[in-house]
């Protein structure tokens, strides 16, 4: 065996595994650098508060209190004059920028990311008991302002790959133990499709995943003032029945259409109740 | 018509030469039960080889250790096959030698 090393050396062998090699290294370090650049650019821009308008409406924002608005604002939303439209930024928890959005891009996309932005960076705030998880910026926002704690898949997708993302395994998994995770569904099969991904990941991880479609908040809506439950079960479904929603309706639309957007936290929380009675 | 040929015919294996061949696969199935992508990276790199974070050879990275621990090289040499195979090609030991040299790294015996 003299073309070997001596086995007897191996138990105090340490294993270091050598750097991967990014052939494009190049390119990842520009796409970082145009991400910097645009952020740094939209910095200097004077944010209107009263851009918000332009992703929630008035209605419901009144309904908020200021010093909250001030803070999200502050913390989320920058000016993008190129495309004339207010945009999202996304930093972690060590303030490391991770994404950029813009609202309506010139070309009309909604939710434009800009070059080099971290799609698969799941943001989060996880300080209650219920986590909503917000399937858009818009909803991430309403969340922020609701003071609710969610997480944020910025689409879809993210959730068939899961497994191997590591933020998420190392930073928001961890946080998840023992949550009711309740799903804001968007009135998709994209969206649907992603109940499966996050029961089978988080199974043994949260208490509960609860999913909630659209048609369940405009329910509990509507009855929301039968305290008494004067109108019975079979009404209910029927009524329910009769609903037309639009695809893709989604939280945000629930919000914006709500008559009495100030019962809005308060009909998400019945709903939620509702559905676990078995009652939704 | 009969020939004898008794002592004039070699000694073919005999049953000790067997056993020997029997405990070279015994101890081989042995190794593999413990055996993992990183068990064979530690190995690979312990004898002098670069391996990255991905499993691939530094200084070939159409090679790499699969998941099933073997190892494929997708490009010019086409190599394809187990540690001992890998051991024996590039160190030119027999296969005995590699079994064994894997065996003593790992502290496995018979």
């Amino acid at each position: 065996m003299s073309n070997l090393p001596n086995p007897k050396e191996f138990k105090s062998f340490e294993l270091q595994l050598c750097k991967v090699v990014k052939f494009d290294n190049s390119t990842n370090e520009n796409k970082k650098e145009i991400l910097l650049r645009v952020y740094n650019a939209m910095n200097k821009n004077i944010v209107n508060p009263s851009s918000i308008y332009n992703i929630l409406n008035k209605r419901f924002l009144d309904t908020i209190d200021e010093t909250i608005q001030q803070k999200v604002i502050k913390k989320y939303l920058r000016n993008d004059t190129v495309n004339n439209s207010p945009s999202i930024i996304l930093e972690n928890e060590r303030n490391t920028l991770q994404a950029i959005s813009i609202h309506k891009a010139k070309d009309g996309t909604k939710w434009k990311k800009i070059t080099g932005s971290n799609t698969k960076y799941v943001h989060y705030r996880i300080s209650n008991f219920i986590v909503f998880v917000a399937y858009g910026m818009g909803e991430m926002l309403t969340l922020e302002l609701l003071g609710l704690s969610y997480i944020l898949f910025q689409s879809d997708r993210i959730t068939n790959t899961l497994e191997t993302n590591t933020q998420w395994n190392e930073e928001v998994r961890p946080k998840l133990k023992n949550k009711l995770l309740v799903m804001l569904l968007d009135n998709d099969v994209s969206c649907l499709s992603t109940i499966q991904n996050l029961n089978e990941n988080l199974k043994g991880v949260v208490k509960m995943c609860l999913p909630i479609q659209m048609i369940d908040l405009i329910t509990t809506s509507a009855f929301f003032n039968d305290i008494e439950n004067r109108a019975s079960q079979q009404a209910r479904e029927i009524w329910k029945s009769r609903q037309i929603i639009d695809e893709k309706y989604d939280f945000k639309d629930f919000v914006l259409n709500e008559y009495n957007p100030e019962n809005v936290k308060d009909i998400v929380m019945k709903t939620i109740e509702n559905k676990i009675k078995g009652i939704l | 018509m009969i020939v004898d040929t008794r002592g004039i015919l070699p000694k073919h294996t005999t049953t000790s030469n067997n056993n020997s061949y029997e405990n070279i696969n015994e101890l081989k199935n042995k190794i593999n039960n413990i055996l993992t992508r990183e068990t064979i990276a530690s190995i690979i790199v312990f004898m002098g080889e670069e391996i990255n974070r991905n499993y691939r050879f530094r200084d070939n990275p159409s090679m790499s250790i699969s998941r099933e621990c073997l190892i494929h090289d997708f490009g010019s040499s086409g190599f394809s096959g187990d540690i001992y195979s890998y051991i024996q090609e590039t160190k030119s030991v027999s296969f005995v030698e590699a079994v064994k040299f894997v065996a003593e790294c790992l502290g496995v015996r018979l």
